[in-house]
């Protein structure tokens, strides 16, 4: 307010049609504005358009449900929210998947963020020995496929009343009951394993860039070292926690594999696998007006995460000057902590590649003889009695080809969206208190909320022919026809996982201090030159966690591209789906397998050199 | 920011209408999909209009048809897309509203008549009957273009049980079989579904079945209008196994020698192929319950032309080497004649292993109408009364 009536009091002194050219000039040149500019543009036809759709959809009767209530397709329906609703079926296809799916989701986050934090407080700021081996092993569980996960959570817990076989613990001798197997219990554990990687990058990226000097200051003025945790390290890290706490929230909120897994035998259904029901039914637009509901949820929680945010002032900690960090040592706790770390890391990580790799190895499944182990499914020359003659991977020819698809997917489609998730974060993290910054924050966040199917069937529609517009008579294409290229699939892949690099974007961005810019602007540095000499190489450490973030989650992705991808450009999860649609089981357990060890070996040579560069950078 | 929703909005509603191709009977009549032509003839013109087929499948053996196809028929090349049947159907749809017409052949499952009423009687997909191959196929199966049959029914672990242990609907109510079946999960696929609504049909069935069963005839609670809904919702109640998928249901009936507590699984009778592949502990018996109460419905692998496909030769030539051809025995039938699959065609081979004798199978009377009518109704009661 201050503000506004100095500037009221100066209107006298300037002309106006000179304030205004000024203003415009601003406007115009500003880089915050044409960043928001192209943001709220690109992001309105990719994430605002295909919502919009949705939302009419809901509305819309469909040709199948009009000869069904005995409309006429496409007229004006409350239909589809009344059933939700207000129905015979609310009951239990809203309100008790919706419990459920809260339920879950909260304790996931909680249980995410209290481990991912503690690890990487351990990580970052700890003695803790073997450090490369725990920051490597700690990041496994996320690049194995959930599904695994519930698999191998199943072989081991399983009761013999479901499944037929007995699990490992039964076998043995201890009795299971049925919640540790199936329902609410099984997926907290299995999704929390999964996700708490989401909340250890975040917060170990964020612990890492904390100038020292300011937990430093704090020793000064003799804090104890518990009081120096609450009042200085933990409000740092404050918005990257709460950046993977929406992360892991609306991930498991969405998240359909493990729930249904899990959860289904025991009927235990949450909102992600009703909305694949509805799918999986045909029922379109119901599945549009859940997921509607999911968005609303969503944007739910991160308004109330800016209201935290935003009352608070938000730190900048990668000051002028840096320091090296000082580490706190365990003392007598040490050896307990690397034991309970090393357990907890073995169930998470040897247990799933375990029963993926022995099953691959197996010529019948369910046959646990020795002699029923073979590498025939790995590099065998295929033999007519088994599969018809289907060659082991390695040496099919087809898999070299769709390995290169899928790294070139992954790749392009992750440098972009990590790129562009920098970008919008730089928007976000420097227009939090601006209308401007808020939309696109909520704007970017929508594509996740989208079941991917839905998501992807949209884009075919979208992309299906050019849209042109004739403007006094020229023809402009607003829209190319991407149909069944590969761009398609980078696009589609790179917008859907623009909320996670987004998040990790402005949880980067936020910590920049808005006066290393100004600085830089001072001393005549132009927007391309601050970017490229000061935000960039400040935020590379965020930069690498967020593009192996994405590279991980992409690697992954099935749901998103199975409509859009053609035999030419199949891709490796895709290739281990149409082995499982065959019954060739085995195939499928090597493709996932493969994925595992590609992915992990990718990591590796990057945490190699983001170590390097760490050490040379601060 | 009201002015900019509006303006949205209109964007999206110009951009969202864009020209709707309308099917007709006509393009499908001058492609010559109601004639029955040489499979010389069809193959040179097949050739001549580029020598492809883009072909969307629904399981891993459509792709064996299509290596074989390519070797008979030299020069001709297969693009085989492996979707579920619903991505199939989206990914169809959505292309054929934008007037793409990348597919020339789609081979889904119809079970609830969903893709006879919106596809076929809508002009999106075709029948093409050869009539030196469906002359002798039953004509009630004739609404669609189906190749091969698959019913759904009750599996047991035959290391447990000598013979089948059921013999009513009504056993699976009673307390010694509380938590000891399995069935696909009714809010995934169309099978359950189905079944329910075949049961609600035959109701007095049903009923009549309960007073032989339990001595006394059958008290409806209020939210049950008949004995058909009265078996969903006390079965539901009666701690049944939900499976997401027909492999995991032959794998909780036999998966593994040595199984102590195995429940019995209603699934897809293709799957007893297991039992000769795998070497499952299988075993079936549909006719064996005691009353006239049919046991399992009939449902389709179907084979469609698309409407204005770019290679309607190509198409019409694959549709007769998946049908294995005028005689049957041809190769491309040969992946799908597995235990439990029966083929359409009277000429062509079963599997040579021991399977239930199709005719003696008791079958709800096949009725894809009624199916599609009723599939919602029935679903939300399934919904509302779910464990």
């Amino acid at each position: 307010m201050a503000a506004n009536e100095e500037y009221e009091d100066s209107e006298l002194s300037f002309s106006r049609s000179r304030r205004f050219k000024n203003w415009l000039k601003n406007a115009f040149t500003n880089p915050y504005n044409i960043l928001v500019f192209i943001s709220v543009v690109a992001l309105g036809i990719l994430v605002v358009w295909p919502l919009l759709q949705m939302v009419f959809s809901t509305f819309q009767l469909a040709p199948s449900e009009a000869k069904r209530v005995h409309g006429t397709a496409g007229e004006f329906t409350l239909y589809y929210w009344q059933r939700l609703f207000h129905s015979q079926v609310s009951q239990n296809m809203l309100y008790k998947p919706l419990l459920h799916s809260l339920l879950i989701a909260s304790s996931v986050s909680v249980l995410s963020i209290l481990i991912g934090s503690l690890i990487a407080w351990l990580m970052v700021r700890s003695d803790l020995p073997a450090k490369g081996f725990f920051s490597m092993a700690v990041i496994i569980p996320y690049m194995i496929p959930s599904w695994c996960k519930s698999m191998a959570w199943i072989s081991t817990f399983k009761t013999s009343r479901i499944g037929g076989t007995a699990g490992l613990l039964s076998y043995i001798g201890v009795t299971v009951p049925e919640w540790l197997a199936y329902g609410p219990v099984a997926i907290i554990c299995v999704l929390t394993i999964h996700y708490y990687a989401y909340a250890y990058l975040l917060v170990s990226a964020s612990l890492r860039s904390i100038n020292s000097e300011l937990e430093e200051m704090g020793e000064v003025i003799g804090a104890p070292r518990l009081m120096m945790l609450r009042k200085i390290t933990f409000p740092l890290v404050l918005p990257s926690i709460l950046s993977a706490f929406i992360l892991i929230f609306s991930k498991s909120m969405g998240t359909f594999g493990v729930p249904a897994f899990l959860g289904m035998k025991v009927s235990y259904y949450t909102i992600s696998t009703m909305l694949y029901s509805n799918i999986k039914q045909q029922q379109t637009n119901m599945a549009y007006a859940i997921s509607l509901i999911l968005i609303a949820i969503a944007a739910i929680v991160i308004f109330i995460n800016q209201r935290v945010i935003g009352t608070r002032k938000s730190y900048a900690t990668i000051g002028g000057k840096g320091g090296r960090s000082n580490v706190l040592s365990l003392k007598k706790a040490k050896a307990a902590v690397v034991i309970i770390l090393t357990l907890f890391l073995a169930a998470a990580v040897i247990m799933p590649i375990g029963t993926l790799i022995l099953q691959s190895l197996m010529l019948k499944l369910g046959d646990f003889s020795f002699e029923n182990l073979t590498l025939h499914y790995w590099i065998g020359k295929g033999t007519p009695d088994i599969f018809n003659s289907e060659p082991g991977v390695l040496v099919n020819p087809q898999f070299y080809q769709v390995l290169g698809n899928s790294l070139k997917l992954v790749v392009i489609a992750s440098l972009i969206a990590t790129f562009c998730g920098q970008m919008i974060g730089y928007v976000n993290s420097r227009g939090r208190h601006l209308f401007s910054g808020r939309l696109v924050e909520q704007l970017v966040f929508i594509p996740y909320l989208i079941p991917s199917i839905a998501f992807g069937a949209m884009y075919l529609s979208m992309f299906s022919k050019a849209r042109t517009v004739t403007v006094f008579g020229k023809v402009i294409t607003l829209m190319p026809s991407l149909y069944g290229t590969f761009a398609l699939l980078v696009l589609v892949t790179a917008v859907k996982n623009l909320p996670f690099s987004s998040r990790s974007g402005t949880a980067n961005m936020l910590q920049i201090s808005t006066e290393l810019e100004e600085a830089a602007h001072m001393s005549g540095a132009n927007f391309l030159t601050r970017m490229a000499r000061v935000i960039l190489p400040l935020s590379k450490n965020g930069f690498m966690s967020g593009l192996m973030l994405i590279f991980m989650a992409v690697m992954k992705e099935l749901d998103l591209l199975v409509i859009l991808i053609s035999p030419k450009t199949q891709t490796l999860p895709y290739m281990a789906y149409s082995y499982t649609s065959g019954g060739m089981d085995q195939y499928s357990n090597v493709v996932a397998t493969l994925m595992f060890l590609i992915v992990f070996l990718i990591y590796w040579i990057a945490n190699k050199f983001f170590n390097a560069d760490i050490s040379q950078g601060f | 920011m009201k002015k900019l929703l509006s303006l949205l909005l209109a964007f999206c509603l110009i951009l969202g209408c864009s020209a709707v191709v309308f099917a007709d009977d006509q393009w499908a009549e001058e492609n010559g999909l109601n004639k029955t032509e040489s499979v010389e003839e069809l193959y040179a013109a097949a050739l001549a209009e580029g020598g492809v087929v883009n072909l969307y499948g629904c399981t891993g053996r459509d792709e064996t048809v299509a290596k074989s196809f390519e070797a008979a028929y030299p020069g001709m090349t297969v693009n085989f897309y492996d979707l579920g049947i619903n991505e199939m159907l989206e990914k169809f749809s959505r292309e054929y509203e934008a007037g793409i017409h990348t597919a020339d052949v789609l081979q889904p499952k119809e079970q609830s008549g969903s893709i006879f009423m919106d596809y076929i009687e809508e002009g999106l997909l075709h029948n093409y009957h050869p009539e030196d191959i469906f002359g002798e196929v039953d004509p009630a199966y004739l609404t669609v273009t189906p190749f091969v049959i698959e019913l759904d029914w009750w599996n047991y672990n035959t290391e447990l049980y000598s013979e089948m242990p059921i013999t009513s609907w009504w056993d699976l109510t009673k307390p010694e079989w509380n938590g000891k079946f399995v069935f696909l999960d009714p809010n995934g696929e169309p099978d359950l579904i189905v079944l329910f609504e075949n049961l609600i049909k035959y109701s007095d069935l049903m009923a009549a079945d309960y007073e032989r069963v339990f001595g006394e005839p059958i008290v409806l609670a209020d939210n049950e209008p008949d004995a058909g809904h009265a078996w969903i919702n006390r079965v539901a109640k009666n701690g049944v196994i939900i499976e997401t998928s027909n492999t995991n249901i032959v794998k909780a009936v036999g998966g593994a020698k040595g199984m102590t507590d195995a429940p019995l699984g209603y699934g897809v009778s293709s799957k007893l192929r297991e039992r000769d592949q795998q070497g499952f502990v299988l075993g079936v018996d549909p006719a064996h319950f005691e009353d006239e109460t049919p046991t399992t419905a009939v449902s389709f692998m179907i084979i469609q032309i698309a409407d204005h496909c770019e290679h309607p030769n190509g198409a019409k030539l694959f549709v007769r080497w998946i049908c294995g051809e005028a005689d049957g025995q041809g190769e491309g039938l040969a992946p799908f004649i597995t235990a439990g699959s029966y083929p359409v065609f009277p000429k062509a081979p079963l599997a040579d292993v021991e399977q239930p004798d199709f005719d003696s199978i008791p079958k709800f009377d096949l009725d894809l109408e009624y199916y599609y009518e009723n599939y919602y109704d029935v679903y939300d009661y399934w919904v509302s009364v779910q464990p």
